[in-house]
């Protein structure tokens, strides 16, 4: 092999290849597509933060355009969502990271409001993880697969450190936040060992705005040559405040027996219709065919315009039966401008 | 640091190790530029902070080994033609350099990393992000590969 390593001494660089080099990679302007996360300094928080209330206020009319959204969000939602009236109330650049033994978890930004979350987060593996395998099963698209659990409160890593999953949850449980989601991994880098995973939640109840809430990663996994692998072998949490605004807006009324409950917010809306008779009853998908927003000015809008996707629940309290439809909306609703939603002809005024 | 001094300290110490280690993956020159473009793009804007220059040394080389493997799956590239772009290697290193560029390309990676880089078997895992076995297996193969085709060249 000594005749390779001479010949690699042996052969020449091109000639002007570092001027030529170095000419492309000033002119390449940073991939700005996946924002790479670096923690910054307070100082800088503290500039940055003042560069944007000079920048807000000098362009009020045109606030939301400011509102940086990472590629992942704006992919996800529809063109234009982060330039909507709303995108700055359900918006959140979060930039919070847990190490956690050998993994790091970091949460990046969050579009949140009282009834749902998106949340991006990075989850770094540790070193000894055999990336290729991982580069594998991202490729072929079957994986990684992430879970997370969310809980009210600060969690610190030495609360639960060297705990598994399960473990950890037990530790954490009456603390938890009940949320119908998913987690899907949107991300994988091998030079930084990163996933980052799209989490999705739809809250069960309102969720307090401002108050600290915890992120517990499950050990990410793969199926690899048939058997489930362990990308780490302990859970990791990262906590964070969520500063973004916006609330539900909510109404009720009563029409032949029946009581239709209305919540509404940027992000999603809830429609549920109750009564005795489950026969007087819309079912989730005959909700979802029914529901318009009504705005101030009178215009109206069917719900199917905002790109609803979601389901819904049925069943009994006592003696009374329900049947709802929880959406998750794709356009953002300036819930300001609604003033009530209408459920077939029934219009019930929200506030 | 600016951009224009980072990325002359990084070329100056780096540059020419990882353009022959690129060259050997891709084949062309224009593919390999394209390659140490995209290398020194994250270095200069993605890169974290380094603690050492063996760090450092490490991290483009690892940054390097997926640019080339992405790219290569972007081409489809399989044959080891060597294009008209000068300058190529010697004409008295032609055979090996062929023989080389016909090895699948987990392969020539580690004999590289390990022969011309100097890397132990150890420090090349951890850059792969792959297991020792793995690597020694790969040395091993290469090895036979390239003893096996020069030896029926002669």
């Amino acid at each position: 092999m000594n005749r390779y390593v001479e010949m690699m001494e042996r052969m020449p660089v091109p000639e002007n290849q570092a001027e030529r080099l170095k000419a492309r990679v000033l002119a390449a302007e940073p991939e700005k597509k996946r924002r790479a996360y670096r923690p910054r300094s307070f100082a800088k928080n503290v500039l940055l933060a003042a560069v944007l209330v000079v920048l807000l206020a000098a362009t009020a009319g045109t606030a939301a355009e400011l509102v940086p959204w990472d590629a992942f969000f704006t992919e996800r939602f529809s063109a234009g969502a982060a330039d909507s009236p709303a995108a700055e109330d359900v918006f959140q650049n979060v930039d919070v990271t847990s190490v956690c033994g050998d993994v790091t978890l970091t949460v990046r930004q969050a579009l949140g409001d009282e009834k749902t979350l998106y949340l991006l987060l990075d989850y770094q593996l540790p070193e000894n993880v055999d990336m290729e395998m991982v580069r594998t099963v991202w490729e072929d698209r079957k994986g990684p697969v992430g879970n997370v659990e969310l809980y009210s409160g600060t969690v610190k890593w030495t609360d639960i450190e060297g705990m598994g999953s399960w473990e950890a949850s037990c530790a954490l449980a009456g603390k938890n936040l009940p949320f119908s989601g998913s987690v899907e991994t949107v991300d994988f880098d091998a030079d930084s060992r990163t996933l980052t995973m799209l989490v999705t939640c739809a809250f069960s109840d309102k969720v307090s705005l401002g108050k600290p809430m915890t992120v517990l990663a499950w050990e990410p996994s793969v199926k690899w040559e048939g058997e489930r692998v362990d990308l780490a072998d302990h859970a990791a949490v990262v906590t964070f405040r969520p500063s973004y605004e916006a609330r539900a807006k909510e109404g009720q009324k009563r029409k032949d027996g029946v009581t239709y409950t209305v919540e509404l917010t940027p992000l999603s809306i809830k429609v549920e219709n109750a009564g005795d008779r489950e026969a007087d009853l819309y079912t989730m998908w005959q909700l979802r065919q029914k529901i318009v927003l009504v705005y101030q000015d009178g215009t109206e809008a069917p719900i199917r315009d905002f790109s609803p996707t979601g389901s819904g629940g049925r069943g009994t309290s006592g003696d009374r039966h329900y049947e709802s439809c929880k959406l998750l909306l794709k356009k953002l609703v300036d819930t300001a401008q609604v003033r009530a939603v209408r459920v077939g002809d029934l219009e019930i005024p929200i506030s | 640091m600016t951009a224009e001094e980072l990325f002359e300290k990084t070329y100056t110490a780096y540059g020419p190790a990882l353009y022959r280690f690129c060259r050997m993956q891709m084949g062309s020159n224009a593919d390999t530029e394209d390659v140490l473009q995209e290398v020194f793009c994250k270095r200069l804007y993605r890169a974290p902070e380094f603690e050492t220059a063996e760090q450092e040394r490490r991290w483009l080389f690892r940054v390097a080994v997926n640019q080339c493997r992405d790219e290569l799956r972007r081409k489809h590239r399989t044959d080891a033609a060597l294009t008209n772009d000068l300058p190529a290697p010697a004409e008295a290193d032609l055979g090996l350099w062929e023989l080389v560029r016909t090895l699948p390309e987990n392969q020539r990676t580690v004999i590289h990393l390990h022969y011309a880089e100097g890397w132990t078997v150890e420090e090349i895992a951890k850059i792969l992000g792959t297991t020792v076995p793995a690597v020694k297996m790969r040395l091993k193969r290469g090895r036979e590969a390239l003893q096996r085709e020069w030896e029926a060249d002669r």
